[in-house]
């Protein structure tokens, strides 16, 4: 609970202090629309990889090597689902995109629901930085 | 030295002397070559006992390297850098334009020759709320950033933790990376991040490069181009052929998906893409706009000859991975002069410092406990850092002020359906971007269909005017002509003094005939 309260409060504090630039309506939209659109679904995706892994860097993955890779996961899903979603005559709204990529967070939790519980997720991303 | 040592190290030593061909003056190709000698005895020498671990907190240099001289060049300057920026501009904005929908397509527009990868990204970023120059400028810096940790990520995984902070610090203070900002190459700096996180994912043989690496392939296809080739080469030679050809065939499917509203962008590079009539040094019409390998070799030279000792230690080591290939493939395209060879320079600086990285991680550790080392790695890196900042400072936008002010009027001064020859390929994608109106340009976009090369160099250098006039009959009116302050073929001169040309402001003619 602590952490999800840290992970919040990190995204207001992002979105206050663009809010000297833009509207606080907009700084939300973007600070918590591009967390959830462009970084969630990768870092969903490949977050079963914490540890050292099996290739031998005894180093394992750290912070910078997941949010680069949740980064690069996202934006590819996001076009690829946008791209093939329009082909079939899906509108690309902000709602639209949003509800896709729910769709694909939901399947991706319950897909991995046994070997991945939300507090683990929390741990990740609030992870102190190693 | 074992004899094993002695070969390797003769093997150093050509490929060092081969750089060196391109240094100029030969004051520069010694010192080069002693250096390069120095770093060779040390780096075979025997291995270090002692390791250093560089603290993981330097990391936050290179981050503040790459913001400091990504912003710089923006503040205070009222024209945008680049050289693609007008074309990136205009498409972000057609595609905004489109929303809920993609472009049409079929409406004989050129977007149907561009990759639409990075223009879905930018539509959702539209949707997010950011505007064109958000996109345009603050997320290619962003992009930038990324490809740095991006290397930080290959590294660290393929090699150890010091290499990693050291070849993110070698991209960080980067010439060639610079200017591949400064020219606003926005799809090749994305598509090389994707690119490095297949490679990420290619080592942990995970399947979710397939997403990744295609969407790559909608991104930018010089850079899908030279994965493809070394995934190719790289599946040749392993053993675990079945997961490279099952994710090779995935991405290609999902890759080549991604034209298919667009199927011209690829059919129309194949005739060009043909090896025998392309493989020529001399052809210099498709080497791209970009530097050529022997400037790189004079502002890389600090660094490409770690790179050169990363490589030999791969050789060493027998490690015939994805990063070997990388270096050989991309190093024979640009000296075979292959299509665009010179932007694939951009590729290679990103593998030099990739190695480069690793091969300092190894020397630091000789180096570092005497004080005359750390006193030479502190030069190391105060020079280095001067060097890129006196290239940072000293960078201007690629034309003036007035020149953009004037091409952005020609909305206001010229008819809606009127077309604007771009005397030179300099200004076309700042009069694609900003002028409003259809853009007849030398090689570019969809109305340069009335004239052949040949009969460009006609139109820019004969003295008849009735020549000149029979050439633009062929295109309709309303029809003007932008020639900017670059004037190689002293076209203003020669409008001037004919009759069938009406000068409407300092750089705008118009065909009256």
């Amino acid at each position: 609970m602590k952490q999800i309260f840290k992970l919040i409060l990190g995204l207001i504090i992002i979105s206050l202090i663009l809010s000297f630039w833009f509207s606080y309506k907009i700084t939300f939209k973007i600070t918590f629309g591009f967390f959830y659109l462009f970084f969630l679904p990768g870092f969903l995706l490949f977050s079963k990889k914490t540890g050292p892994t099996a290739t031998g860097n005894k180093d394992g993955i750290d912070n910078i090597e997941k949010f680069c890779l949740s980064f690069a996961l996202s934006l590819s899903i996001l076009a690829i689902s946008v791209f093939f979603f329009s082909l079939i005559g899906v509108k690309i709204t902000l709602f639209n995109v949003i509800l896709i990529i729910t769709g694909f967070l939901l399947f991706l939790i319950g897909f991995k629901r046994k070997k991945l519980s939300f507090s683990a997720i929390e741990g990740e991303i609030c992870g102190k930085f190693n | 030295m074992t004899k094993e040592n002695k070969i390797i190290f003769f093997l150093y030593l050509i490929l060092i002397f081969l750089f060196s061909l391109h240094l100029k003056p030969i004051i520069y190709q010694t010192s080069y070559l002693f250096f390069a000698l120095l770093m060779g005895f040390l780096f075979f020498q025997q291995k270090s006992e002692k390791e250093i671990k560089i603290s993981k907190w330097l990391i936050i240099i290179p981050i503040i390297i790459i913001l400091f001289s990504r912003i710089i060049p923006l503040l205070g300057n009222k024209v945008p850098l680049g050289y693609d920026t007008g074309i990136y501009k205009k498409f972000i904005e057609d595609f905004a334009e489109a929303l809920p929908n993609l472009p049409d397509f079929n409406s004989g527009k050129s977007v149907i020759q561009e990759p639409i990868g990075l223009y879905l990204i930018a539509d959702l970023l539209h949707l997010l709320g950011f505007n064109g120059n958000q996109i345009l400028f603050g997320f290619c810096i962003f992009f930038d950033l990324l490809l740095g940790l991006g290397i930080y990520s290959v590294v660290k995984k393929y090699f150890n933790l010091n290499a990693a902070i050291l070849a993110f610090f070698v991209f960080s203070i980067s010439i060639t990376q610079f200017q591949t900002y400064y020219f606003l190459y926005y799809k090749n700096i994305l598509a090389l991040f994707l690119m490095l996180m297949v490679i990420w994912l290619l080592k942990e043989k995970s399947y979710l490069v397939i997403p990744v690496a295609a969407f790559l392939g909608g991104v930018h296809q010089m850079t899908f181009f030279i994965f493809g080739l070394t995934m190719f080469i790289t599946f040749v030679f392993s053993r675990e052929k079945k997961y490279y050809l099952i994710s090779g065939f995935f991405i290609l499917i999902l890759a080549v998906s991604f034209y298919i509203k667009n199927p011209g962008t690829i059919l129309n590079l194949l005739p060009e893409i043909n090896i025998f009539s392309l493989i020529s040094s001399s052809n210099k019409a498709y080497s791209g706009r970009f530097f050529d390998f022997s400037v790189y070799t004079q502002i890389a030279a600090f660094y490409l000859i770690f790179s050169v000792l990363g490589f030999i230690h791969l050789i060493k080591e027998k490690r015939f991975d994805y990063l070997f290939f990388w270096y050989l493939l991309n190093l024979l395209i640009i000296f075979s002069g292959f299509y665009f060879y010179n932007r694939f320079i951009v590729h290679f600086d990103i593998i030099a410092a990739i190695l480069a990285g690793f091969a300092i991680s190894l020397i630091i550790n000789k180096v570092l406990p005497t004080g005359y080392g750390q006193l030479a790695v502190l030069f190391f890196v105060l020079g280095t850092i001067y060097f890129l900042f006196n290239n940072v400072l000293s960078t201007k936008p690629l034309i003036s002020k007035e020149e953009l002010a004037e091409i952005r009027s020609l909305e206001q001064t010229t008819e809606e359906n009127a077309f604007l020859i771009s005397s030179i390929s300099h200004y076309s994608p700042w009069l694609f971007g900003y002028s409003g109106r259809k853009i007849i340009a030398p090689g570019m976009f969809e109305y340069d269909t009335k004239w052949t090369e040949e009969e460009w160099y006609i139109f820019w250098q004969t003295e008849n005017q009735n020549i000149r006039q029979q050439l633009l009959d062929r295109y309709k009116r309303p029809l003007y002509i932008f020639v900017g302050d670059i004037d190689p073929y002293q076209l203003k001169f020669k409008f001037s003094s004919d009759p069938s040309f009406q000068k409407i402001s300092q750089r705008v003619f118009q065909y009256k005939k």
